[in-house]
């Protein structure tokens, strides 16, 4: 169904890139979009692939990073106390993004210099302080990159004859809910020559959605349902089992 | 298939949670205890967050107890004033419990002492119920007939007061103290505590074997549903989908598992039930000592 969709709608806005190409041709050096804008967390959940196209008006290096909401994170280092691996103190991270993925047409020591891509913050390590100890910065990247929240540079984007380009980036079992920004930053020649924006959101749904917001917004009532529920349930396992 | 669960935000097959409910719901209906001690370490191995297995936990007993509880007070096998004097100290235990709980989470130890406090109360259980039942399998095969002593060390405490139903003349420290350390132990464990409370109630407190499961379980399903309460209320970790999922297993098992309990005398089964809680004693101690892949853990600032 949902690849249905995704086949639909990649055919209409290629289809409605190429009109609106030939209609401008000199307006738009690049055009972009997903496949989905909004990508559902349900029951069925287990992570989502987030398809990006485009079209461009010249050859170029095309790079798609995209980001994920702002969270505030933590680290502490496990350290050996009397034989067992306990948490040490806590250091604090500040705020980082809770998804981050570059994917690249080719190698982005090839696409632009040490320093524009210093500029742009063209990788994780950007976005984590420098602040703290390097070992527990480092720690923290390699934590969100084993968890498939951090990736940088794992698939290319794919250009096809010159002009157009494709690219899927996967999202973990647990991507974050929220607001998504997907960047797509044109090269030519080592300059960034066009960038454009698109927004994802990332959205919890159904009943998994209702029970969340209502643990989180309304504890004690998400409390007392916990309880009904489980009073009740054992009362009609009781009842049920009664004559067997 | 799997199923995203929404508290622990993660999805795990449906079998085997279904798989896990079953699983302990046999040995409970087998042994007569809710199977917490052994859910929620099962919970944590598969790789749910321990903050969320004891909170669901809790709410899983708390229904396959009240289930329970039903069944023996049709039956007339609950000493209702044991049971309330249990819950006075049951229910400042499960406060105490909450308020220790949330302590270790502030200093980023709940974790691992989550663990920590399974290996020491499971592994000395385990102990003493493998020796026990040892013993057990001697005297049968030597003929020798074993009567549980009645008498207590608790003589001279105040407060004495009649329990009729199980025809005691005591006093209601040493049960305010049992429902205490059981309601604080249960909280911070996500378990019912009968594994602690049963083997109390009848070595320490003298309650005849007819009413102990029964008034047990009026403790252990008022205890976990306060602190199923408490967890869902000050730490958000009661997740009702898995907790659903383990009670549809864990009813069925527990029919199937009352029935396999005649082929096995009580302390045959006493001894698989040693085994396999000290080999879940192993695995997460193993999980304490041995040095982790990369030291370095990553938690989210509320």
């Amino acid at each position: 169904m949902s690849r249905w969709r995704k086949a639909l709608s990649l055919a209409a806005v290629l289809a409605g890139g190429a009109v609106c190409g030939a209609n401008a041709p000199a307006q738009m050096p690049m055009l972009v979009d997903l496949a989905n804008h909004r990508i559902h967390i349900d029951a069925a959940f287990t992570g989502a692939d987030l398809l990006l196209f485009g079209a461009l008006e010249q050859r170029g290096d095309v790079v798609v990073r995209v980001v994920g909401p702002p969270t505030d994170i933590a680290v502490r280092q496990k350290i050996n106390t009397g034989g067992i691996w306990l948490n040490g103190d806590r250091v604090d991270v500040g705020t980082v993004p809770s998804f981050y993925s570059v994917a690249a047409s080719r190698p982005l020591d090839d696409i632009a210099s040490p320093d524009l891509r210093r500029d742009l913050e063209l990788d994780v390590r950007y976005q984590v302080s420098a602040d703290i100890p390097e070992a527990h910065r480092a720690g923290f990247i390699r934590n969100f990159t084993r968890r498939g929240l951090y990736t940088v540079e794992q698939v290319p984007v794919k250009i096809i004859g010159g002009r157009l380009f494709r690219v899927t980036i996967s999202l973990p079992e647990e991507t974050p809910p929220g607001e998504y920004w997907v960047e797509t930053l044109l090269f030519r020649e080592g300059t960034l020559a066009h960038r454009r924006i698109n927004r994802l959101l990332v959205e919890r749904v159904g009943f998994e959605s209702f029970l969340f917001d209502l643990a989180q917004d309304r504890p004690a009532e998400y409390g007392l349902l916990a309880v009904v529920l489980a009073l009740a349930m054992g009362v009609t396992a009781a009842e049920v089992f009664r004559r067997v | 298939m799997e199923i995203y669960l929404p508290i622990a935000g993660m999805p795990v097959s449906i079998l085997l949670l279904l798989g896990i409910g079953f699983g302990t719901g046999i040995l409970s209906g087998m042994f007569g205890l809710g199977g917490g001690f052994l859910t929620t370490p099962l919970l944590i191995l598969i790789g749910i967050p321990p903050t969320v297995a004891v909170g669901s936990e809790a709410s899983h007993i708390a229904a396959s107890s009240v289930s329970g509880l039903v069944a023996h007070a049709r039956r007339g096998n609950v000493d209702l004033r044991m049971g309330l004097v249990l819950l006075a100290g049951g229910t400042l235990g499960a406060i105490t419990g909450l308020a220790i709980f949330r302590l270790l989470s502030r200093l980023g130890q709940i974790d691992d002492a989550i663990s920590l406090i399974y290996v020491v109360v499971l592994g000395t259980v385990g102990v003493l119920m493998g020796l026990e039942s040892l013993r057990a399998l001697r005297r049968h095969r030597l003929g020798i007939r074993y009567r549980p002593s009645r008498q207590t060390l608790l003589r001279g405490l105040p407060l004495r007061v009649p329990f009729r139903r199980s025809g005691r003349y005591m006093s209601i420290v040493p049960p305010v103290l049992t429902g205490f350390v059981v309601g604080v132990l249960s909280t911070i464990m996500g378990v019912g505590g009968g594994f602690i409370l049963v083997p109390a109630m009848i070595y320490l407190l003298g309650v005849p074997t007819q009413v102990v499961v029964g008034t047990s379980l009026l403790q252990i399903a008022v205890v976990t549903t306060i602190a199923t309460f408490l967890h869902a209320a000050f730490n958000q970790n009661v997740d009702l989908l898995l907790g659903l999922l383990l009670l549809i297993g864990a009813v069925v098992g527990a029919q199937i598992g009352s029935r396999l309990m005649v082929q096995l005398r009580g302390e045959q089964i006493r001894f698989l039930m040693a085994g396999l809680v000290l080999l879940v004693v192993v695995m997460l101690g193993l999980n304490l000592v041995l040095p982790p892949d990369d030291p370095f853990i990553v938690e989210r600032v509320l």
